[in-house]
């Protein structure tokens, strides 16, 4: 177990390590050139205040991307399991059958 | 059409709504069955139904990583997630990626890098397509005759081989059916698979599962659900770091999401009655038109013939809606053929 979380320790050193190289990439060597910012014009309630977060705060508008999609996966799922354990079709530990 | 256009903020464009949550929906129960995130349908997808292509890759990060915590909690709950062996194989990816992406760093000097990276991207998906499909029909047969003849066979089998490289400090990993397994051997097989996703510049679903069926013997269901763990950190990975660069659509990948998330649940749930071989032989069927997809793309590009990118778009986006209407089909009706039995 010692030997588990020492791997897991040396696992996440590594992570720390290469993550400001893959950053990097991940924008993407190719592909079309964006402008860095979005019109504002005729937008109005949840689109102007997304847009403006956008426009000036990357940072926070990559930590509300990946949240939202955290939490909104998490409550989808939930809900839609209620939904099929309602139908009936709900799932268990299953034997495998190759 | 037109009540159903919503403003991308971000994108700047009108898009269908009723068009990203069926390319949602249409990955998720893919994403769900297979192990995958996906990727490589749903940015042709988008591209094909002009969703511009600089915010695809990223708004299709964002939604695999919501969808990928939907099918991975639901695995769970199925006991096909190795959540110990999930951990491991990042040990070996991340540099394996990091080693691929300077390689293409090379070859983008040279000028080498697109028809490299999409010869190999052929290679990969027809050459593991034609092997599962060898193994379902001819080496599942010989096995399946050996053991109605009760013919033990000598010949050592992969996963045998890998598993008998004593190579210390050896590792178990019980849910996964591994009493010992070196360290060594996980590092340096995800290590090629890294440096292949890395290589080829996707997640690399479609490589780690048939790995960790075909050499490391995993039950095809622990594998899915294995793969789709280490599927929800590299969406997490990828969704920020994107998100960071300006290439994602929120609204657009929560739209995705909400078809992606019901989605996986259909995928998720057809993993509980469908065979291993059948899973397996589906997903050989959806990288063989994926390969096609690829090589019609390069004919085009070669030979400078417009109409191809839509056919090989068509391939891609045709076969993932069959494959779905499949997987659909086939739950229904083994869900139909319980309720009866039990009644």
């Amino acid at each position: 177990m010692r030997l588990t979380f020492r791997i897991l320790y040396s696992l996440l050193y590594i992570l720390f390590l290469f993550i400001p190289s893959y950053i990097a990439l991940a924008g993407g060597a190719e592909g079309e050139p964006i402008p860095n910012t979005v019109k504002l014009d005729n937008l109005s309630g949840f689109s102007l205040w997304l847009a403006q977060l956008y426009n000036d705060e990357k940072l926070l508008f990559a930590l509300l991307v990946t949240a939202s999609m955290g939490v909104i996966g998490y409550i989808i799922g939930f809900l839609t399991d209620l939904v099929l354990k309602i139908l009936g079709l709900d799932v268990s530990k299953i034997a495998h059958h190759e | 059409m037109d009540i159903f256009n919503i403003y991308l903020p971000i994108a700047q464009q009108n898009f269908n709504i009723l068009l990203l949550v069926t390319i949602g929906f249409c990955v998720g129960v893919l994403g769900g069955f297979f192990g995958v995130g996906g990727a490589w349908i749903v940015t042709p997808a988008l591209n094909i139904f002009g969703f511009p292509m600089a915010y695809a890759i990223g708004t299709d990060f964002a939604h695999i990583f919501g969808k990928s915590i939907v099918s991975t909690k639901k695995h769970n709950k199925m006991g096909n997630v190795d959540w110990k062996l999930g951990f491991f194989t990042m040990i070996g990816t991340i540099p394996g990626v990091e080693v691929g992406a300077q390689v293409i760093m090379y070859l983008e000097k040279v000028g080498l890098v697109e028809s490299s990276v999409r010869w190999v991207y052929i290679i990969m998906l027809i050459g593991l397509s034609i092997f599962m499909i060898y193994d379902y029909i001819v080496i599942r047969k010989k096995r399946e005759e050996s053991a109605k003849n009760g013919i033990v066979s000598n010949k050592k089998s992969l996963v045998e081989k890998v598993r008998d490289i004593k190579i210390p400090p050896m590792i178990n990993f019980p849910r996964s059916n591994i009493s010992a397994i070196s360290i060594w051997t996980i590092i340096f097989v995800f290590f090629l698979a890294g440096f292949i996703s890395g290589f080829l510049g996707v997640g690399g679903g479609f490589i780690r599962m048939p790995t960790l069926i075909y050499i490391f013997g995993l039950p095809t269901a622990v594998a899915v659900g294995t793969d789709l763990f280490i599927v929800m950190l590299d969406g997490a990975y990828g969704c920020f770091t994107y998100s960071l660069k300006g290439r994602t659509d929120l609204i657009a990948a929560v739209l995705m999401l909400f078809g992606a998330a019901i989605g996986a649940q259909i995928g998720v749930t057809a993993v509980k009655y469908i065979r291993g071989y059948g899973i397996r032989l589906l997903f050989a069927l959806m990288i063989l038109f994926a390969g096609i997809s690829v090589v019609l793309k390069q004919i085009q590009v070669d030979y400078n013939i417009p109409e191809l990118k839509v056919a090989s778009g068509i391939v891609i986006m045709g076969s993932a809606t069959l494959m779905c209407i499949i997987i659909t089909l086939k739950l229904i009706a083994a869900a139909y053929k319980e309720k009866k039995m039990y009644k």
